[in-house]
């Protein structure tokens, strides 16, 4: 079957001589595995196109075994010149990219994930760079409420007391959200600021646009670490391995 | 289903091999069963050499037999210049020009975010011992020109920033015999960018 969609490429491989293997996140079947015949050839018409981190228009012959496709055409729509020309901006794409690909299934429709992805590379291309982390968060936050890993956050996980009403704030990230400091005893948990849930609470509901006017203290940043650093390996079962020199950028002041 | 314990092995092995599927390995390996004794010794032989002898060059990551490489050792080259690339089949790539009269670095590999291959996982602590020593007045980044390439160039570029050496970049455009309408945006405008001047001689 022959199919067209849009599509962001995550990453690729190579494959035999002058052959690679791409994985994009596609508008209309999610997560999808293309062979880019030629792509590794300097003068192939796919070796610009099927670049890491660009938004393309693909035509694709869909293989009734296995799950890798063939692409037969491929579009530029961006390359998103502006987060290529930054060390920081491509690897946080990097992040962004390798997020999607390992806690995605193949071949499973998710049009909000792709509009969020998208989305979250365009700002990436515009905000500064004190705006990025809260960005990344921000996308975190949805892309696991998207999945259905999200924390939860408005009331304890144990006895249903509400936000509002709790002195101290646990965070357990094998419960997978909000404990009070009386159903939080004796459990792994990390204590985080009201402010900082609160933060949470707005970047997974707020439209991505509105960080740019959002304001976020350092102390609830360092806080907020703990999703990238805990929340997500545990959940997802998976080494975030983009994190770890992202963070290594972020603490040298790149 | 018949199979043949010693040459089920060897198809195996063979399909480690990069590019080679079971299919590939097969054919390979009945070919192999065919051959003499005399061939399966040299191939053997040309293994165990590559094997016993060639090792990474202490200064410059290159694949070699003497170590320092003969590039490291030669003494009419350009030690003021040092070119950054990413595999050693770069370097061959490179001295097939035969233009380029400096020092290598092999870098072993990429900055790769979405792989998760970080800095510490490729060869540049070397590279920056190598500047510190002195006499390098250039650093030529040579990585690919693609995403992968340009953030390591944007890294190394980052970290030389604060010693005393030019750091350039190969340049990026259209390809020699292309047509500029499949030229993506991107190399397009990198092309204008990187043009010069142009000179003519009778």
């Amino acid at each position: 079957m022959l199919y067209k969609t849009r599509a962001i490429v995550l990453r690729d491989y190579e494959l035999a001589e002058q052959d690679k293997i791409i994985e994009v996140f596609s508008e209309k079947y999610g997560r999808v595995k293309l062979v880019a015949k030629g792509a590794r050839r300097l003068k192939s018409r796919f070796a610009p196109t099927t670049q890491i981190i660009s938004y393309i228009d693909i035509l694709a012959y869909q293989s009734r075994k296995l799950d890798l496709d063939t692409l037969s055409e491929c579009q530029l729509i961006s390359l998103f010149p502006e987060i290529k020309k930054d060390l920081l901006k491509m690897v946080s794409a990097g992040y962004l990219a390798e997020l999607t690909a390992k806690l995605t299934p193949l071949r499973d429709r998710n049009l909000a994930i792709f509009v969020l992805l998208l989305k979250s590379l365009s700002l990436l291309e515009k905000f500064s760079k004190d705006k990025l982390i809260t960005l990344l968060r921000a996308f975190e936050l949805k892309f696991l409420q998207l999945l259905g890993y999200g924390p939860a956050l408005r009331k304890c996980l144990d006895c249903g007391k509400k936000l509002e009403a709790l002195k101290t704030c646990h965070f357990s990230v094998e419960g997978g959200g909000l404990l009070c400091a009386v159903c939080a005893k004796d459990k792994k948990t990390t204590v985080i600021s009201k402010g900082s849930i609160k933060t949470m609470l707005y970047l997974s509901h707020s439209k991505l646009d509105d960080i740019k006017n959002l304001w976020v203290g350092r102390n609830s940043l360092r806080e907020l670490e703990i999703l990238p650093s805990l929340y997500i390996p545990y959940h997802s079962e998976q080494l975030i391995s983009g994190y770890k020199f992202l963070k290594q950028l972020i603490g040298n002041g790149a | 289903m018949y199979k043949v314990k010693s040459i089920e092995n060897l198809i195996s092995q063979l399909t480690k091999l990069p590019g080679i599927g079971r299919k590939s390995a097969q054919r390979l390996a009945l070919f192999l069963v065919r051959s003499s004794k005399e061939e399966h010794q040299s191939l053997i032989q040309a293994i165990d050499q590559v094997s016993k002898k060639v090792k990474q060059c202490a200064i410059c990551g290159n694949l070699t037999e003497d170590n320092p490489c003969s590039i490291c050792q030669d003494e009419k080259r350009d030690r003021g210049i040092i070119c950054v690339v990413e595999q050693p089949r770069d370097v061959i790539a490179i001295e097939k020009m035969g233009k380029f009269s400096g020092l290598y670095h092999v870098l072993g590999g990429v900055i790769s975010p979405v792989k998760g291959i970080g800095p510490g996982e490729i060869n540049i602590k070397g590279l920056l011992e190598r500047i510190r020593k002195g006499k390098v007045r250039e650093v030529l980044l040579a990585t690919d020109p693609n995403p992968e390439g340009e953030t390591t160039a944007m890294y190394i570029s980052r970290i030389l920033s604060p010693l005393e050496v030019e750091v350039t970049r190969l340049a990026i455009g259209l390809p020699a015999g292309g047509d500029l309408e499949f030229a993506d945006d991107f190399t397009l405008s990198q092309a204008f960018e990187g043009r010069r001047k142009f000179t003519w001689s009778n």
